[in-house]
């Protein structure tokens, strides 16, 4: 009962962070947390395993950087296509959203806002990441003329989304892309300055032959 | 009073989504109490592209497992989905909203050995033998499923320190060096999704696991 209250409290304030006026704060669904909290859950196996959804990715580090941990489970158990998550699911991703917008680069002071959010409006963001789905332009290739994967990550998410140039590469997700470098720029200084993990790569680089994905360490 | 309460509320709350960000994980592994108790239905990460040595098929790619080991295995009670659907309109975006899934169990193999079967639109099908990298021939579905070098490269620790100190400081330390994940890989013509129409769509792809149970 008690984490339960925690939980509207938290979901209450992260609504708050949105910068919505508290008088204009829309209704924020209760979570009932599954786990030690759940009471009994019908779908909870003898095992200990729960039956039903479990995970969903599209773009990553979503449910990593943007979902409250009370949150994930429930985030992760919506069709990957809903744009009509719960009001408490969408509050607690622009909240994050609007965390990240400032957060300071290296000795800095708070960054700039980047994604300033319109009057009665929602983080521009937002939809990429409640309907989480990667989008991948079949008919453009995947690799360079060096034979080497393109940079393509974000590429139909620019145009589409974001009002950005034209999409030149397939789109999607390719393997050995920063994709974290890219993620953290977008959501920091969206593009003005880069923001990096320092991190150059993985730790066996995927090759252009099937599978890809590189032999196991 | 009330404005103060407000302040102590949203300043809570600013510290809170930024010190509960997840910083052990990354970049989908251990996403939540479920996906943690559950690491053969834990996905880390998802690809989809064209396939570099076939430009009429899309390559569609996902990791599980989080630190998978030669002992790791899949489920043979979970569901591994691609969740598919054409994109019908780029300005605004519109999606077609007609499943177009390719959805991976273990199954369909007549031997000991565990084989990953893979069925997607218009009854494509395809299998692989668990870590063995050639499907069966005769499969419309080429499928790979079995132990990868993980593709994620993260660092953990500099994410502990941006998110405690409220300030981006990464020292480049990948978590994952060395790590290993469980993998599907599926490939497909890339016009089985397009119906009738013979050309090469755009798709919008997630990746998602359902455990069924036995």
């Amino acid at each position: 009962m008690r984490a339960r209250l925690l939980l509207l409290v938290l979901a209450t304030c992260l609504g708050m962070l949105a910068c919505k006026p508290p008088g204009t704060q829309q209704p924020v669904d209760v979570y009932v947390p599954l786990g030690d909290d759940a009471g009994g859950d019908a779908n909870v196996q003898e095992a200990g395993l729960v039956l039903g959804p479990i995970d969903r990715d599209g773009h990553p580090l979503v449910t990593i950087l943007l979902v409250p941990g009370a949150l994930q489970d429930e985030y992760n158990a919506q069709s990957s296509f809903e744009p009509n998550v719960p009001r408490v699911l969408q509050d607690a991703l622009e909240a994050r959203l609007v965390a990240l917008d400032t957060l300071a680069l290296g000795d800095g002071g708070p960054d700039q806002v980047d994604w300033p959010i319109p009057d009665g409006g929602m983080h521009p963001l937002l939809p990429m990441f409640v309907s989480d789905v990667l989008l991948v332009d079949t008919s453009l290739s995947s690799t360079s003329p060096d034979g080497g994967f393109v940079s393509s990550y974000l590429d139909l998410e620019r145009e589409i989304l974001l009002s950005g140039p034209a999409h030149t590469t397939c789109g999607g997700r390719t393997p050995n892309e920063d994709v974290v470098d890219e993620t953290l720029t977008l959501l920091i200084t969206d593009g003005r300055q880069p923001v990096t993990q320092g991190v150059s790569g993985p730790t066996r680089t995927a090759t252009t032959i099937f599978p890809y994905l590189a032999d196991p360490n | 009073m009330k404005a103060r309460a407000a302040l102590a509320c949203t300043a809570a709350a600013t510290a809170g989504a930024l010190a509960a960000l997840s910083i052990g994980r990354a970049s989908d592994h251990l996403d939540g109490p479920r996906t943690t108790a559950d690491p053969q239905a834990d996905i880390t990460d998802v690809f989809a592209f064209t396939s570099p040595e076939d430009p009429g098929k899309v390559v569609l790619a996902m990791a599980l497992t989080p630190y998978a080991s030669d002992a790791s295995t899949f489920s043979g009670e979970v569901d591994y989905a691609f969740r598919v659907q054409l994109v019908d309109a780029l300005q605004p975006l519109a999606l077609g909203g007609v499943a177009l899934d390719v959805v991976c169990d273990l199954g369909g193999g007549n031997g000991a050995a565990p084989t990953m079967t893979c069925k997607g639109p218009q009854g494509a099908t395809g299998s692989a033998v668990v870590g063995e990298t050639g499907s069966p021939p005769g499969g419309s579905i080429r499928v790979f499923a079995g132990l990868r070098s993980d593709p994620a490269f993260f660092d953990r620790q500099g994410a502990l320190v941006t998110v405690q100190t409220g300030r981006t400081a990464f020292s480049g330390t990948n978590a994952f060096a060395g790590a290993n994940v469980l993998a599907i890989v599926v490939e497909l013509d890339s016009t089985l999704f397009a119906g009738d129409s013979g050309t090469r769509p755009v798709l919008a792809v997630a990746a998602e696991t359902v455990r069924r149970g036995p």
